[in-house]
């Protein structure tokens, strides 16, 4: 039952900063400059400073993607394929054999060159948009805590994801649709956790739709199943001079306003947000392109409500972890299958409709895989590959990141990340200056410190920064 | 030991001023400004969180010389003088931190390291005093006078009552309570309502509510996308109920969460609390075991020290607490009592009747194991025996004539060749020649895959029996300790048994088609469970029929599970070695089990019986640290806001109350009036403070606008349980019922705080109106205003549902309306826009209206 406090929905200023101020007399905060933001936790905020990025489209290929069978090619692997690790294999979370080559070729792709699995030849098509970041690596490899880290910063659950901060640090554009969208068909591994607020306020959630279902009447909470358009407005009229009488009585009271006002952007949201969550409406060319998968369907949702300006939209690939090929690496080239096309449609898409400028494009997972085969009891074929946190690859095209290029390296045979390596901090610190927000400055205070994204690391990757 | 003599050295060298002035002034702007690269990043090989680690200093040599300001490479770069060097990067430091970094140096560049851990530096860990003040409004008109800040008038008795009902019981009064309060002119009238409520068994349902939020009481872990639930979770939530209800003191409550197994005498009625400890979070095999085992310790060291004692403790996890006198060492004092103890169930059934469903119960899933065994080995065999047919099956899906054969077997072929895929090579000269019209083809590379096929299987064979082999002689004891988790899990034995064991494998193309032919329910030749039947003839018949019987038979005798508590009992104890940096793999010293140093007296206590949780538990309830933190607890509840904002961190960054005095006040009567919640409820509510009206004046407001001296009472909108809880209140529908188990939100129409609460799936329209996160210890609810929210008052189906309720239940009559809803009498004006609103509506009008009335903020806000 506290009011949100001032300081709480200033990202800026710290609320430690805030109660200082106030502690040693400098005053109050301008009222002006804060009554709207607490009238609205989603009042579009100032940036820290001027942003590449205006919102995030995220694609998570959870269960975690093979780097050496997708965009991190090692000829060694050919070369060496069936003997030992040289120096033994690095610990993972089961007994693994000896190296295993591809079974998928690579080829260059576009005027840079830069070599693609066969099993994505539409990605290669559009290679010249993505920044190919080969040097990733993240804590420990299993994949709850690896999943928790890329989106929350941490490995243990608690923690607001990346989406709730974004929301928090900047606004939302759209104020009829929620800042911070969730996609998967049902559910991922860890599941809700993953797009929680935590402590930030609960508003900052994702929103979770399961994009399996297409009709947006079903797809969104709470929409239009009250009174038809006309009652409804004469129950608004009637609520309004209701509250306007109350408000009367208890003159310049904020959060009365506030929620006078939030009714009636609730009424408008009625129109735009099933529209807006509605597919169907496209072009059957447009949806054949991004290929008839819940995926693509997936992608080109976001594509719409990145438009409308939805901050944050999250797609998983799939329930529970569909890239976590232990036992088969050959699982990845169905899963590809429907990667491959609606990655290439979003990025085309987007930029003909000049918006891959302001859009950052995420094409991410929580861990790679290991180069030598898992040969583990567990396992009961020998042609997978077991979880790999010491070496990964993740992809970001759009809103101020070079394309063309690649960006560290694991070792030669593709087990660890020795070249410029780029923790999960590294990256979302990067992702968080790209959307114009300095990481170790986008803070909360709560019980007692000041929390962050990155907790107390990551450094701005500035060589892929365009 | 060391760490003890290091203080007792210390502390005739470094008076408590300096190390006042190390913990406000430096500590902060090394932790703020070069913590980042400089811990164990070691950005340039240099480290500045330790004296020693400075004077030893990095690539450019030691960082300070102490006594010598000019010649220290730290003062140098935070001056900036030299392009060389710059501190920190891209940014200067401001001029007062320049200077106590300087002024630091000079004197000597003392790090208080162990004397760190001294109360002498926490504001709120001091002994109680007796206040000066004789009452709450005494302590509250001091802080008043000294701001020039002037209470309000009293509140109205109609918005007293009001506040007074949703404060004590989370509900709205009746109209006939209200019209009983209003009649009564004696001068006890207030102090009988406030009985009457503080009496009533939704008291310790409201009240428990805010215990649960900060005991992050949640009933279900999970692992994967699988979802845990706890059956018996309710039974905390219930048992923290009625510890509100029937008052129990505070110390008791704290003693039962803790330790109850180990209190001494009849502790049946304490049991119950274990659940704080016992419902989790388990992190089951969500990561490597000691990792996820560090993770649980750390979440119980944190909602004991936060939720108890206002100390961020598990910032201490890492590093030294970067503002507190809480060193490493401490976290693993307490951590090792956590590495003691281990999940237990504590039936509430007797003896025998625990044996007798555990016996039962094994019986089915004996029963139940025998029978999968006979049908798999049954459907193994048969398997076999239509590989041997496999050509003469062929030969026919192409005649397309399966005569004599089995129906269900050629429709199985026929399904899978029809495949435009094979994704093995074993198939592929079949195929082409199924494409001609040759059958003496045919039939040859029919025979020949049929050949193939045995190959395999006798390959396969002769691989799993090594295999079995392998692993027999491989299978090791896990080294690390198996905790019990619920549901049986041990914590090393069941996380990824055997992945550790290498062992052999057919060929990926081989096994490809193997595993169409042989594995899993759909494949081609192997028929599951009860298609085998039409399999079995004679004895073998006979055998399943009787296996079945049975088990449908024992299976309707079995009774539903005896009740439990989820709690955790102790097993060996062990004191814990640090974790180097939190990393659970890298170990450093034992460190013994002890209380904090910080809120000791002298030797911090040893915390050796057993785990030492009984010990723990009475040293935190002990401390005055625990009651001013509880005592401003139950003040925010009935404010809306702490005299301390920061209620689970009295320490260094915790915010100091505003009126110092009124916390002392509220602590010192907490703990003379014997720990009784409900006395301090009693008293407080009772003051002029709390009945004081809640309207803003422009003079007051100039001066204190966030009411931090409690010179009015705080408008509030209700809690996400409140306003479910008002809603079916006011339609009629609310079922008071006390007690029982969790239902999900939809089912039930009981109060809110028996709507189940998810750890894995959040309540969503709870979540919508800020209830917590159950996966951490929650401080104090947000309240947020959101356009989501009104979506749910225009088109939930469950506002739907009671407006309509509401609707019937005033009938035409608005004043009526306005009574239930308000409690209050509608204004002529109302009156007018209500028959406005009936006239041009139509016949849904009512419920139409009811709904506008439940959506409006004067329900939703209280004054």
């Amino acid at each position: 039952m506290t009011k949100l406090h001032r300081a709480d929905i200033l990202p800026h200023l710290s609320r430690r900063e805030a109660l200082t101020k106030m502690a040693s007399g400098l005053g109050m905060l301008g009222m002006a400059a804060t009554s709207d933001a607490a009238r609205d936790p989603f009042a579009p905020k100032p940036t820290h400073f001027k942003p590449k990025a205006k919102r995030v489209i995220y694609l998570v290929l959870n269960g975690g993607l093979s780097q050496v069978d997708s965009f991190d090619p090692k000829p060694m692997l050919d070369r060496h394929h069936g003997q030992p690790v040289p120096g033994g294999a690095p610990q993972t979370e089961s007994s693994v054999g000896n190296l295993m080559r591809s079974p998928f070729s690579f080829q260059k792709y576009g005027q840079s060159g830069i070599e693609v699995s066969d099993i994505f030849p539409k990605i290669g098509g559009v290679i010249d948009d993505f920044c190919v970041i080969r040097s990733m690596h993240t804590n420990v490899p299993n994949h709850e805590p690896s999943l928790f880290m890329i989106n929350c910063g941490v490995i243990q659950p608690g923690r607001p994801s990346m989406g709730s901060w974004l929301t928090y640090g900047l606004g939302t554009e759209n104020r009829n649709l929620p800042g911070f969208v969730v996609l998967c068909p049902g559910t991922p591994v860890v599941g809700p956790p993953l797009w929680e607020s935590a402590f930030l306020p609960a508003v900052y959630q994702g929103t979770f739709l399961k994009n399996s279902e297409t009709d947006p009447k079903k797809l969104i909470q709470f929409i239009g199943a009250g009174a038809a358009p006309e009652a409804q407005r004469r129950q608004l009229d009637l609520l309004a001079k209701l509250n306007q009488e109350h408000l009367a009585k208890r003159a310049g009271d904020a959060q009365l306003e506030a929620s006078l006002e939030a009714m009636e952007t609730a009424f408008r949201m009625q129109t735009e947000a099933p529209e807006a969550f509605d597919i169907r409406k496209e072009d059957p060319k447009t949806i054949a392109k991004y290929g008839d998968s819940d995926f693509g369907r997936g992608c080109l949702m976001a594509r719409r409500l990145a438009e409308r300006g939805v901050r944050m939209v999250q797609i998983y690939y799939g329930n529970s972890q569909p890239w976590d090929s232990h036992e088969d690496i050959m699982a990845h080239k169905s899963n590809a299958q429907k990667t491959d096309p609606a990655v290439a449609a979003l990025i085309t898409d987007l930029k003909e409709r000049g918006m891959l400028d302001d859009t950052l494009v995420v094409l991410g997972t929580e861990f790679g895989r290991t180069p030598a085969v898992q040969n583990s009891s567990t396992v009961k074929l020998h042609n997978g590959r077991d979880h790999n946190s010491l070496g990964f690859t993740v992809l970001l095209a759009g809103g101020g990141v070079k394309g063309g290029m690649t960006y560290g390296a694991t070792d030669d045979i593709g087990y660890k990340a020795v070249e410029k390596p780029v923790h999960v901090h590294d990256l979302n610190a990067t992702i968080l200056h790209l959307m114009g927000l300095d990481h170790t400055k986008l803070t909360y205070f709560y019980s007692g410190r000041d929390f962050r994204l990155t907790d107390v690391h990551g450094n701005v990757i500035r060589d892929i920064l365009a | 030991m060391r760490l003890l003599i290091l203080f007792a050295l210390f502390g005739s060298v470094y008076g408590t001023t300096d190390a006042d002035r190390f913990e406000q002034k430096v500590r902060p702007v090394l932790a703020k400004r070069c913590y980042a690269c400089h811990t164990a990043t070691k950005t340039a090989g240099l480290r500045v969180d330790s004296r020693e680690a400075l004077l030893a200093g990095g690539k450019s040599g030691p960082a300070i010389v102490p006594g010598d300001v000019d010649r220290s490479l730290l003062i140098q770069a935070v001056r900036q003088e030299s392009a060389s060097l710059k501190m920190p990067p891209g940014a200067k430091l401001d001029p007062a931190e320049i200077e106590a970094l300087e002024n630091w140096v000079r004197q000597g560049a003392q790090w208080p390291e162990a004397l760190s851990a001294r109360a002498g530096n926490l504001w709120s860990a001091g002994p109680l005093s007796k206040p000066v003040s004789k009452s709450i409004d005494e302590a509250v008109h001091h802080g008043l006078v000294g701001k020039n800040l002037i209470a309000n008038q009293a509140a109205s008795k109609r918005t007293l009552l009001r506040r007074l009902t949703f404060d004590l019981i989370g509900l709205p009064p009746t109209p006939e309570e209200l019209d009983t309060f209003l009649l009564d002119t004696s001068p006890k009238a207030t102090e009988k309502v406030v009985d009457r409520l503080i009496a009533s068994p939704h008291f310790g349902e409201r009240w428990a509510r805010h215990w649960l939020d900060v005991a992050r009481f949640g009933e279900d872990d999970f692992t994967g996308t699988a979802v845990k639930p706890y059956p018996n979770a309710w039974r905390y939530r219930d048992w923290v109920v009625n510890a509100f209800n029937s008052d129990m003191p505070y110390d008791k409550f704290i003693h039962a969460q803790i330790a109850a197994d180990q209190m001494p005498g009849d502790n049946s009625s304490y049991i119950g609390g274990l659940g704080m400890l016992g419902l989790g979070p388990w992190y089951f095999g969500i990561s490597q075991p000691a990792q996820a085992r560090a993770d649980e310790r750390n979440d119980r060291i944190d909602v004991i020290t936060r939720g108890m004692l206002g100390l961020t403790v598990a910032c201490a996890r890492c590093h030294d607490h970067k503002y507190d006198p809480i060193p490493t060492k401490d976290y693993y004092a307490l951590g090792g009592v956590f590495a003691s103890v281990q999940y237990k169930e504590y039936p509430l059934a007797s003896v025998e009747e625990v044996a007798r469903y555990t016996a039962a119960n094994k019986e089915i899933q004996d029963l139940e194991a025998r029978m999968k065994k006979f049908l798999d080995q049954q459907a193994d065999q048969l398997a076999e025996t239509l590989s041997s047919r496999v050509a003469e099956y062929l030969v026919a899906a192409w005649k397309k004539n399966p005569a004599g054969l089995d129906a269900e077997i050629v429709d199985r072929w026929a399904g899978y060749l029809k495949k435009t895929e094979d994704n093995h090579p074993y198939m592929k000269a079949w195929r082409a020649a199924a494409a001609g019209t040759d059958e003496a083809e045919v039939r040859k590379q029919s025979e020949l895959v049929e050949t193939n096929i045995a190959q395999i299987i006798a390959d396969k064979k002769k691989l799993d029996e090594e295999n079995t082999e392998i692993v027999a002689k491989n299978k090791k004891p896990k080294p690390g300790r198996d905790y019990v988790l619920p549901f049986g899990y041990r914590s090393e034995s069941d996380f990824n048994p055997g992945a550790e064991i290498p062992t052999k494998s057919l060929e990926r193309d081989r096994y490809v088609w193997y595993n169409w032919l042989f594995t899993g329910d759909k494949a081609i030749l192997r028929l599951p469970g009860e298609k085998m039947d039409r399999f079995l003839t004679g004895e073998w018949k006979r055998h399943v029929d009787t296996l079945r019987a049975q088990l449908k038979e024992k299976k309707e005798k079995l009774p539903s599970q005896y009740a439990f508590y989820h709690g955790v009992e102790d097993i060996a104890p062990m004191d814990m070695q640090v974790n180097v940096r939190g990393n659970p793999d890298e170990l450093g010293e034992v460190i013994p089990r002890h209380f904090l140093t910080s809120l000791s007296k002298g030797e911090p206590v040893r915390l050796q019986q057993g785990s030492g949780r009984l010990q723990l538990a009475m040293q935190v309830a002990s401390h005055p640290m625990a009651r001013r933190v509880m005592a401003n607890r139950v003040w925010l509840h009935l404010f809306g806001s702490g005299v301390v904002r920061t209620p689970s961190n009295f320490g260094v960054m915790g915010e100091r109350p505003a009126n110092a005095e009124l916390l002392e006040y509220l602590a010192w009567q907490f703990d003379q009036k014997g720990l009784s919640v409900k006395k301090l409820v009693r008293e407080i509510v009772l003051s002029a403070t709390y009945q004081s009206a809640s309207n803003g004046n422009v003079a007051n407001d100039g001066i204190d606008p966030d009411n931090r001296y409690f010179w009015r009472a705080n408008r509030r909108r209700l809690d996400a349980e409140a306003i479910r809880d008002t809603i079916l209140s006011t339609a009629g529908t609310l079922d008071p019922k006390v007690g029982g188990e969790s239902k999900p939100m939809n089912e039930s129409s009981r109060r809110t705080i028996y709507v189940r609460v998810g750890r894995f799936q959040q309540e969503e329209t709870l979540a919508l109106f800020d209830f917590p996160s159950a996966s951490v210890s929650n401080e104090s609810r947000v309240v947020t205003n959101v356009p989501l929210q009104k979506l749910f008052f225009l088109n939930s189906a469950f506002v739907l549902d009671q407006s309509k309720a509401f609707a019937k239940r005033f009938g035409p009559d608005v004043r009526k309306a306005y009574q239930l809803a308000y409690g209050r009498d509608a204004t002529e004006n109302e009156i007018d826009l209500a028959g406005r609103f009936f006239a041009s509506a139509g016949e849904k009008a009512p419920e139409q209206f009811a709904q506008v009335l439940l959506s409006s903020n004067e329900f939703a806000f209280i004054d």
